[in-house]
Protein backbone atom coordinates (compact mmCIF):
# COMPACT_ATOMS: atom_id res chain seq x y z
CA UNK A 1 0.00 0.00 0.00
CA UNK A 2 2.75 2.35 1.06
CA UNK A 3 4.78 1.50 -2.02
CA UNK A 4 1.73 2.17 -4.19
CA UNK A 5 1.29 5.57 -2.60
CA UNK A 6 5.00 6.30 -3.02
CA UNK A 7 4.82 5.19 -6.64
CA UNK A 8 1.75 7.40 -7.20
CA UNK A 9 3.54 10.31 -5.59
CA UNK A 10 6.57 9.60 -7.76
CA UNK A 11 4.39 9.57 -10.88
CA UNK A 12 2.66 12.75 -9.74
CA UNK A 13 5.98 14.47 -9.07
CA UNK A 14 7.40 13.28 -12.36
CA UNK A 15 4.31 14.52 -14.17
CA UNK A 16 4.42 17.84 -12.32
CA UNK A 17 8.10 18.35 -13.15
CA UNK A 18 7.44 17.57 -16.81
CA UNK A 19 4.61 20.07 -16.87
CA UNK A 20 6.84 22.74 -15.32
CA UNK A 21 9.58 21.90 -17.83
CA UNK A 22 7.08 22.13 -20.66
CA UNK A 23 5.78 25.47 -19.42
CA UNK A 24 9.28 26.85 -18.97
CA UNK A 25 10.25 25.65 -22.45
CA UNK A 26 7.64 28.05 -23.82
CA UNK A 27 7.82 30.64 -21.07
CA UNK A 28 11.54 31.48 -21.17
CA UNK A 29 11.71 32.06 -24.93
CA UNK A 30 8.46 34.03 -24.64
CA UNK A 31 10.11 36.36 -22.11
CA UNK A 32 13.16 36.65 -24.35
CA UNK A 33 10.93 37.42 -27.34
CA UNK A 34 9.06 40.06 -25.34
CA UNK A 35 12.34 41.66 -24.30
CA UNK A 36 13.55 41.64 -27.89
CA UNK A 37 10.31 43.18 -29.18
CA UNK A 38 10.35 45.78 -26.42
CA UNK A 39 13.85 46.85 -27.36
CA UNK A 40 12.77 47.01 -31.03
CA UNK A 41 9.77 49.28 -30.66
CA UNK A 42 9.71 50.94 -27.26
CA UNK A 43 12.37 53.49 -27.91
CA UNK A 44 10.76 54.69 -31.10
CA UNK A 45 7.36 55.29 -29.57
CA UNK A 46 9.01 57.15 -26.72
CA UNK A 47 10.85 59.30 -29.25
CA UNK A 48 7.62 60.04 -31.10
CA UNK A 49 5.97 61.16 -27.85
CA UNK A 50 8.66 63.69 -27.12
CA UNK A 51 8.49 65.28 -30.57
CA UNK A 52 4.76 65.23 -31.26
CA UNK A 53 2.67 67.43 -29.08
CA UNK A 54 -0.83 66.90 -30.39
CA UNK A 55 -2.40 64.20 -32.46
CA UNK A 56 -5.53 64.91 -34.46
CA UNK A 57 -6.92 62.47 -36.94
CA UNK A 58 -7.65 63.95 -40.32
CA UNK A 59 -9.78 62.73 -43.20
CA UNK A 60 -6.93 61.48 -45.32
CA UNK A 61 -4.50 60.40 -42.64
CA UNK A 62 -3.38 62.23 -39.54
CA UNK A 63 -2.20 65.70 -38.57
CA UNK A 64 0.14 66.69 -35.75
CA UNK A 65 1.01 70.15 -34.48
CA UNK A 66 4.38 71.16 -33.14
CA UNK A 67 6.29 74.40 -32.63
CA UNK A 68 9.73 75.93 -32.13
CA UNK A 69 10.08 78.58 -29.44
CA UNK A 70 12.39 81.54 -30.11
CA UNK A 71 15.49 82.41 -28.10
CA UNK A 72 15.04 84.66 -25.04
CA UNK A 73 17.49 87.16 -26.54
CA UNK A 74 15.25 87.45 -29.64
CA UNK A 75 12.30 88.36 -27.42
CA UNK A 76 14.40 90.98 -25.62
CA UNK A 77 15.56 92.35 -28.98
CA UNK A 78 11.97 92.57 -30.22
CA UNK A 79 11.16 94.76 -27.21
CA UNK A 80 14.28 96.83 -27.75
CA UNK A 81 13.34 97.41 -31.40
CA UNK A 82 9.95 98.58 -30.16
CA UNK A 83 11.70 101.18 -27.99
CA UNK A 84 11.92 99.54 -24.56
CA UNK A 85 14.26 101.48 -22.27
CA UNK A 86 16.71 99.80 -19.87
CA UNK A 87 15.78 99.95 -16.18
CA UNK A 88 18.43 98.27 -14.03
CA UNK A 89 16.31 97.64 -10.95
CA UNK A 90 13.77 95.56 -12.83
CA UNK A 91 15.94 92.47 -13.34
CA UNK A 92 16.02 89.61 -10.83
CA UNK A 93 18.95 90.19 -8.40
CA UNK A 94 21.72 87.61 -8.92
CA UNK A 95 21.84 87.09 -5.13
CA UNK A 96 18.52 85.22 -5.40
CA UNK A 97 20.08 82.45 -7.50
CA UNK A 98 21.10 80.30 -4.52
CA UNK A 99 17.67 80.52 -2.93
CA UNK A 100 15.69 78.39 -5.38
CA UNK A 101 15.51 74.90 -3.94
CA UNK A 102 12.81 73.33 -6.13
CA UNK A 103 13.84 72.04 -9.57
CA UNK A 104 10.94 73.72 -11.39
CA UNK A 105 11.86 77.08 -9.85
CA UNK A 106 15.52 76.57 -10.72
CA UNK A 107 14.54 75.96 -14.35
CA UNK A 108 12.12 78.87 -14.49
CA UNK A 109 14.70 81.21 -12.98
CA UNK A 110 17.37 79.96 -15.35
CA UNK A 111 15.01 81.33 -18.00
CA UNK A 112 14.44 84.55 -16.05
CA UNK A 113 18.20 85.11 -15.80
CA UNK A 114 18.65 84.26 -19.51
CA UNK A 115 16.36 87.16 -20.37
CA UNK A 116 18.12 89.41 -17.84
CA UNK A 117 21.47 88.52 -19.42
CA UNK A 118 20.12 89.30 -22.89
CA UNK A 119 18.44 92.51 -21.67
CA UNK A 120 21.74 93.76 -20.21
CA UNK A 121 23.84 92.63 -23.19
CA UNK A 122 21.68 94.29 -25.86
CA UNK A 123 21.65 97.48 -23.81
CA UNK A 124 25.48 97.41 -23.55
CA UNK A 125 25.42 96.87 -19.76
CA UNK A 126 28.33 94.49 -20.03
CA UNK A 127 29.31 94.31 -16.35
CA UNK A 128 25.75 93.40 -15.35
CA UNK A 129 25.58 90.94 -18.25
CA UNK A 130 28.80 89.29 -17.03
CA UNK A 131 27.29 88.84 -13.56
CA UNK A 132 24.21 87.22 -15.07
CA UNK A 133 26.36 84.90 -17.16
CA UNK A 134 28.05 83.67 -13.96
CA UNK A 135 24.60 83.14 -12.39
CA UNK A 136 23.39 81.24 -15.46
CA UNK A 137 26.43 78.96 -15.32
CA UNK A 138 25.64 78.20 -11.70
CA UNK A 139 21.91 77.65 -12.31
CA UNK A 140 22.55 75.61 -15.45
CA UNK A 141 24.76 73.22 -13.49
CA UNK A 142 22.07 72.85 -10.83
CA UNK A 143 19.41 71.75 -13.32
CA UNK A 144 21.59 69.14 -15.01
CA UNK A 145 22.99 71.16 -17.89
CA UNK A 146 26.50 71.40 -16.47
CA UNK A 147 28.14 70.14 -19.65
CA UNK A 148 26.76 73.21 -21.45
CA UNK A 149 27.35 75.78 -18.75
CA UNK A 150 30.43 74.49 -16.95
CA UNK A 151 32.65 75.58 -19.85
CA UNK A 152 35.25 77.77 -18.13
CA UNK A 153 36.06 79.30 -21.49
CA UNK A 154 32.64 80.99 -21.53
CA UNK A 155 33.65 83.79 -19.19
CA UNK A 156 36.97 84.17 -21.03
CA UNK A 157 35.08 84.46 -24.34
CA UNK A 158 32.70 86.92 -22.74
CA UNK A 159 35.55 89.06 -21.42
CA UNK A 160 37.13 89.02 -24.85
CA UNK A 161 33.93 90.45 -26.31
CA UNK A 162 33.44 93.09 -23.62
CA UNK A 163 32.59 96.40 -25.21
CA UNK A 164 31.47 94.71 -28.41
CA UNK A 165 27.69 94.29 -28.14
CA UNK A 166 27.52 92.23 -31.34
CA UNK A 167 30.16 89.77 -30.10
CA UNK A 168 28.26 89.37 -26.83
CA UNK A 169 25.05 88.65 -28.70
CA UNK A 170 26.88 86.08 -30.83
CA UNK A 171 28.05 84.40 -27.64
CA UNK A 172 24.56 84.33 -26.12
CA UNK A 173 23.07 82.79 -29.29
CA UNK A 174 25.94 80.30 -29.26
CA UNK A 175 25.19 79.26 -25.67
CA UNK A 176 21.54 78.69 -26.60
CA UNK A 177 22.60 76.58 -29.57
CA UNK A 178 24.80 74.36 -27.37
CA UNK A 179 22.05 74.12 -24.78
CA UNK A 180 19.51 73.03 -27.45
CA UNK A 181 21.88 70.39 -28.85
CA UNK A 182 22.53 68.98 -25.39
CA UNK A 183 18.85 68.82 -24.48
CA UNK A 184 17.93 67.22 -27.79
CA UNK A 185 20.66 64.60 -27.59
CA UNK A 186 19.65 63.69 -24.07
CA UNK A 187 15.86 63.78 -24.48
CA UNK A 188 15.63 66.79 -22.15
CA UNK A 189 13.65 69.14 -24.39
CA UNK A 190 11.02 69.51 -21.69
CA UNK A 191 13.62 71.29 -19.52
CA UNK A 192 14.03 73.87 -22.28
CA UNK A 193 10.26 74.39 -22.37
CA UNK A 194 10.18 75.32 -18.68
CA UNK A 195 13.28 77.47 -18.98
CA UNK A 196 11.61 79.32 -21.84
CA UNK A 197 8.47 79.92 -19.76
CA UNK A 198 10.65 81.77 -17.21
CA UNK A 199 12.39 83.74 -19.96
CA UNK A 200 9.05 84.74 -21.50
CA UNK A 201 7.48 86.01 -18.26
CA UNK A 202 10.63 88.02 -17.47
CA UNK A 203 10.51 89.61 -20.93
CA UNK A 204 6.88 90.62 -20.48
CA UNK A 205 7.64 91.93 -17.00
CA UNK A 206 10.49 94.10 -18.30
CA UNK A 207 8.19 95.53 -20.95
CA UNK A 208 4.96 95.76 -19.03
CA UNK A 209 5.51 99.15 -17.34
CA UNK A 210 6.79 100.74 -20.52
CA UNK A 211 3.62 100.21 -22.45
CA UNK A 212 0.53 102.21 -22.93
CA UNK A 213 -2.57 101.62 -24.99
CA UNK A 214 -0.99 102.02 -28.40
CA UNK A 215 2.77 102.06 -27.77
CA UNK A 216 5.08 99.95 -29.93
CA UNK A 217 6.27 98.08 -26.82
CA UNK A 218 2.65 97.32 -26.04
CA UNK A 219 2.11 95.94 -29.55
CA UNK A 220 5.25 93.82 -29.25
CA UNK A 221 3.98 92.47 -25.93
CA UNK A 222 0.65 91.52 -27.46
CA UNK A 223 2.48 89.76 -30.33
CA UNK A 224 4.45 87.76 -27.78
CA UNK A 225 1.21 86.65 -26.14
CA UNK A 226 0.88 84.31 -29.14
CA UNK A 227 3.62 82.18 -27.54
CA UNK A 228 1.60 81.43 -24.44
CA UNK A 229 -0.43 78.48 -25.78
CA UNK A 230 2.76 76.73 -26.84
CA UNK A 231 4.43 77.55 -23.51
CA UNK A 232 1.57 75.75 -21.76
CA UNK A 233 1.97 72.80 -24.17
CA UNK A 234 5.66 72.81 -23.20
CA UNK A 235 4.75 72.55 -19.52
CA UNK A 236 2.49 69.63 -20.38
CA UNK A 237 5.40 67.81 -22.03
CA UNK A 238 7.23 67.57 -18.69
CA UNK A 239 7.17 63.98 -17.39
CA UNK A 240 6.50 65.00 -13.77
CA UNK A 241 2.91 66.15 -14.28
CA UNK A 242 2.05 65.26 -10.68
CA UNK A 243 4.67 67.63 -9.28
CA UNK A 244 2.81 70.06 -7.02
CA UNK A 245 4.89 73.10 -7.96
CA UNK A 246 4.61 72.37 -11.68
CA UNK A 247 0.82 72.10 -11.36
CA UNK A 248 0.75 75.43 -9.53
CA UNK A 249 2.88 77.14 -12.18
CA UNK A 250 0.77 75.75 -15.04
CA UNK A 251 -2.32 77.22 -13.36
CA UNK A 252 -0.61 80.62 -13.15
CA UNK A 253 0.20 80.63 -16.88
CA UNK A 254 -3.27 79.38 -17.75
CA UNK A 255 -4.61 82.28 -15.68
CA UNK A 256 -2.77 84.78 -17.89
CA UNK A 257 -4.11 83.05 -21.01
CA UNK A 258 -7.65 83.08 -19.68
CA UNK A 259 -7.46 86.78 -18.76
CA UNK A 260 -6.05 87.60 -22.19
CA UNK A 261 -8.45 85.49 -24.24
CA UNK A 262 -11.46 86.89 -22.42
CA UNK A 263 -10.59 90.47 -23.38
CA UNK A 264 -13.09 92.01 -25.81
CA UNK A 265 -10.27 93.42 -27.99
CA UNK A 266 -8.78 89.94 -28.35
CA UNK A 267 -12.08 88.19 -29.02
CA UNK A 268 -13.03 90.49 -31.86
CA UNK A 269 -9.91 89.91 -34.01
CA UNK A 270 -8.73 86.95 -36.09
CA UNK A 271 -6.54 84.29 -34.49
CA UNK A 272 -4.00 85.07 -37.20
CA UNK A 273 -1.49 87.60 -35.77
CA UNK A 274 -0.17 88.26 -39.29
CA UNK A 275 -3.52 89.70 -40.28
CA UNK A 276 -4.36 91.62 -37.13
CA UNK A 277 -2.81 92.09 -33.69
CA UNK A 278 -5.32 92.92 -30.95
CA UNK A 279 -5.20 96.54 -29.81
CA UNK A 280 -5.87 96.43 -26.08
CA UNK A 281 -7.66 99.23 -24.25
CA UNK A 282 -5.87 100.84 -21.29
CA UNK A 283 -8.07 98.90 -18.92
CA UNK A 284 -7.22 95.62 -20.63
CA UNK A 285 -3.50 96.46 -20.59
CA UNK A 286 -3.67 97.11 -16.88
CA UNK A 287 -5.44 93.81 -16.25
CA UNK A 288 -2.80 91.95 -18.27
CA UNK A 289 0.04 93.86 -16.57
CA UNK A 290 -1.36 92.98 -13.15
CA UNK A 291 -1.49 89.29 -14.06
CA UNK A 292 2.04 89.31 -15.52
CA UNK A 293 3.48 91.01 -12.43
CA UNK A 294 1.73 88.59 -10.12
CA UNK A 295 3.05 85.51 -11.95
CA UNK A 296 6.57 86.92 -12.29
CA UNK A 297 6.63 87.78 -8.55
CA UNK A 298 5.59 84.21 -7.75
CA UNK A 299 8.39 82.79 -9.91
CA UNK A 300 11.29 84.96 -8.74
CA UNK A 301 10.30 84.85 -5.06
CA UNK A 302 13.17 83.07 -3.30
CA UNK A 303 12.85 80.31 -0.73
CA UNK A 304 9.98 78.29 -2.17
CA UNK B 1 16.46 22.19 -14.68
CA UNK B 2 20.09 22.67 -15.79
CA UNK B 3 19.24 20.84 -19.01
CA UNK B 4 16.32 23.18 -19.52
CA UNK B 5 18.55 26.26 -19.24
CA UNK B 6 21.16 24.68 -21.48
CA UNK B 7 18.46 24.30 -24.10
CA UNK B 8 16.92 27.74 -23.76
CA UNK B 9 20.02 29.85 -23.10
CA UNK B 10 21.06 30.07 -26.77
CA UNK B 11 17.51 31.14 -27.60
CA UNK B 12 17.58 33.87 -24.94
CA UNK B 13 20.95 35.15 -26.15
CA UNK B 14 19.72 35.03 -29.74
CA UNK B 15 16.56 37.05 -29.03
CA UNK B 16 18.37 39.59 -26.89
CA UNK B 17 20.95 40.03 -29.65
CA UNK B 18 18.19 40.60 -32.23
CA UNK B 19 16.67 43.14 -29.86
CA UNK B 20 19.91 45.01 -29.42
CA UNK B 21 20.61 45.07 -33.14
CA UNK B 22 17.07 46.26 -33.99
CA UNK B 23 17.14 48.93 -31.25
CA UNK B 24 20.31 50.25 -32.84
CA UNK B 25 18.23 51.34 -35.85
CA UNK B 26 16.75 54.14 -33.82
CA UNK B 27 20.08 55.50 -32.64
CA UNK B 28 21.34 55.18 -36.21
CA UNK B 29 18.43 57.36 -37.39
CA UNK B 30 19.16 59.87 -34.64
CA UNK B 31 22.80 59.99 -35.69
CA UNK B 32 21.77 60.58 -39.31
CA UNK B 33 19.41 63.36 -38.23
CA UNK B 34 22.19 64.94 -36.22
CA UNK B 35 24.43 64.94 -39.32
CA UNK B 36 21.64 66.49 -41.41
CA UNK B 37 21.09 69.12 -38.74
CA UNK B 38 24.74 70.06 -39.02
CA UNK B 39 24.32 70.22 -42.81
CA UNK B 40 21.37 72.59 -42.37
CA UNK B 41 23.43 74.79 -40.05
CA UNK B 42 26.11 74.96 -42.71
CA UNK B 43 23.49 75.92 -45.30
CA UNK B 44 22.55 79.02 -43.29
CA UNK B 45 26.07 79.75 -42.05
CA UNK B 46 26.56 83.31 -40.88
CA UNK B 47 23.21 83.47 -39.11
CA UNK B 48 22.66 83.35 -35.36
CA UNK B 49 21.03 80.08 -34.31
CA UNK B 50 17.38 80.65 -33.40
CA UNK B 51 15.93 77.16 -33.31
CA UNK B 52 15.54 73.71 -34.78
CA UNK B 53 13.14 70.81 -34.89
CA UNK B 54 13.68 67.21 -35.88
CA UNK B 55 10.36 65.65 -36.85
CA UNK B 56 10.41 61.86 -36.60
CA UNK B 57 7.68 59.85 -38.27
CA UNK B 58 6.88 56.37 -39.51
CA UNK B 59 5.88 56.08 -43.16
CA UNK B 60 2.58 54.22 -43.32
CA UNK B 61 -0.24 53.28 -45.66
CA UNK B 62 -1.96 56.68 -45.38
CA UNK B 63 -0.81 60.25 -45.95
CA UNK B 64 0.20 62.24 -42.87
CA UNK B 65 0.58 65.93 -42.10
CA UNK B 66 3.03 67.52 -39.65
CA UNK B 67 2.71 71.21 -38.74
CA UNK B 68 5.40 73.32 -37.11
CA UNK B 69 4.80 76.85 -35.87
CA UNK B 70 7.84 79.11 -36.02
CA UNK B 71 8.05 82.68 -34.68
CA UNK B 72 9.64 85.54 -36.61
CA UNK B 73 9.15 88.52 -34.29
CA UNK B 74 12.29 90.41 -35.28
CA UNK B 75 12.54 92.69 -38.29
CA UNK B 76 15.85 91.01 -39.16
CA UNK B 77 16.15 88.41 -41.90
CA UNK B 78 15.40 84.83 -40.81
CA UNK B 79 16.94 82.05 -42.89
CA UNK B 80 15.55 78.52 -42.91
CA UNK B 81 17.06 75.22 -44.02
CA UNK B 82 15.08 71.99 -44.19
CA UNK B 83 16.64 68.64 -44.92
CA UNK B 84 14.39 65.90 -46.30
CA UNK B 85 17.31 63.68 -47.27
CA UNK B 86 16.09 60.98 -44.94
CA UNK B 87 12.58 61.08 -46.42
CA UNK B 88 11.87 58.31 -48.95
CA UNK B 89 8.28 59.10 -49.95
CA UNK B 90 6.89 62.10 -51.86
CA UNK B 91 7.01 65.12 -49.58
CA UNK B 92 5.66 68.60 -50.13
CA UNK B 93 6.51 71.48 -47.82
CA UNK B 94 3.95 74.25 -47.56
CA UNK B 95 4.34 77.53 -45.69
CA UNK B 96 1.21 79.21 -44.36
CA UNK B 97 0.50 82.41 -42.43
CA UNK B 98 -1.72 80.68 -39.85
CA UNK B 99 -2.50 77.41 -38.13
CA UNK B 100 -4.58 74.67 -39.84
CA UNK B 101 -7.69 75.59 -37.82
CA UNK B 102 -7.79 79.08 -39.38
CA UNK B 103 -10.02 78.60 -42.43
CA UNK B 104 -8.87 81.67 -44.38
CA UNK B 105 -5.15 81.02 -43.95
CA UNK B 106 -2.89 81.90 -46.87
CA UNK B 107 -0.48 79.53 -48.56
CA UNK B 108 2.68 81.62 -48.96
CA UNK B 109 5.05 79.18 -50.62
CA UNK B 110 5.18 75.51 -51.57
CA UNK B 111 8.09 73.19 -52.31
CA UNK B 112 7.01 70.03 -54.14
CA UNK B 113 8.76 66.65 -54.30
CA UNK B 114 11.40 67.59 -51.75
CA UNK B 115 12.12 64.03 -50.58
CA UNK B 116 15.85 63.32 -50.61
CA UNK B 117 16.67 67.03 -50.92
CA UNK B 118 17.52 70.11 -48.87
CA UNK B 119 15.53 73.33 -49.25
CA UNK B 120 16.25 76.89 -48.17
CA UNK B 121 14.14 80.03 -47.85
CA UNK B 122 14.11 83.31 -45.97
CA UNK B 123 11.65 85.78 -44.48
CA UNK B 124 12.42 88.46 -47.08
CA UNK B 125 11.11 86.27 -49.91
CA UNK B 126 8.22 85.04 -47.75
CA UNK B 127 7.28 88.62 -46.81
CA UNK B 128 7.33 89.67 -50.48
CA UNK B 129 5.13 86.75 -51.49
CA UNK B 130 2.81 87.37 -48.55
CA UNK B 131 2.39 91.05 -49.27
CA UNK B 132 1.61 90.22 -52.90
CA UNK B 133 -1.22 87.96 -51.71
CA UNK B 134 -2.28 90.11 -48.77
CA UNK B 135 -1.51 93.82 -49.46
CA UNK B 136 -2.75 94.90 -45.99
CA UNK B 137 -0.08 92.86 -44.20
CA UNK B 138 3.26 94.46 -43.36
CA UNK B 139 5.32 91.37 -42.44
CA UNK B 140 5.08 87.88 -40.98
CA UNK B 141 5.27 87.46 -37.18
CA UNK B 142 5.05 83.70 -37.39
CA UNK B 143 4.81 81.03 -40.04
CA UNK B 144 3.33 77.55 -40.11
CA UNK B 145 5.40 74.97 -41.94
CA UNK B 146 3.48 71.93 -43.12
CA UNK B 147 5.07 68.65 -44.14
CA UNK B 148 2.70 66.58 -46.29
CA UNK B 149 4.20 63.10 -46.14
CA UNK B 150 2.82 60.60 -48.65
CA UNK B 151 2.04 56.98 -47.91
CA UNK B 152 4.58 54.27 -48.60
CA UNK B 153 6.42 51.26 -47.32
CA UNK B 154 6.74 51.29 -43.51
CA UNK B 155 9.98 52.97 -42.44
CA UNK B 156 11.18 55.22 -39.62
CA UNK B 157 12.37 58.54 -41.01
CA UNK B 158 12.82 62.20 -40.10
CA UNK B 159 12.90 65.76 -41.42
CA UNK B 160 15.20 68.44 -40.02
CA UNK B 161 14.43 72.14 -39.75
CA UNK B 162 17.04 74.69 -38.64
CA UNK B 163 16.71 78.45 -38.75
CA UNK B 164 18.77 81.44 -37.81
CA UNK B 165 18.79 85.24 -37.90
CA UNK B 166 21.08 87.44 -39.98
CA UNK B 167 23.11 89.58 -37.55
Amino acid sequence: MTSQINFSLFLYNQNFTNQIMLKLNYFVPAIALSLALASCGGGESEKMETTDVENVDGEDGSSEDDYVLPQPISLAKAFQSAGLKFVAEKTNPDANADKYAVKVDQLLNLGVYSTDLAYCAINSKTQEAREYLVVIQKMGSKVGLESVFSDKELIAKFDKGLGDAEALQDLIYDIQDKSDVYMENNDLKYLGAIQFAGAWIEGLYLGVDDMSGKSEVGKSLVEQMSLLKNIIKGFRSHPAQEDARLKEVIKLYEGILKTYENMASVKKVSKNINVETPELTEEEYQALAKEVKMVRANIVKPGK
Amino acid sequence: MIKLFKLTLPLIVCFLWIGLVSGGGESELEAQMSTLKQECKEAIKGTRYEGSKITYYTVRSSKQIKNIEVYTFLLDEYKFAISAKKCSVPLSIKIYDAAPDVKERVLIKEFKKTQGKNVKFSTSELNDLYQAKNPDADRLRNIHIEYAISSGKVANEGIVLVYGIEP
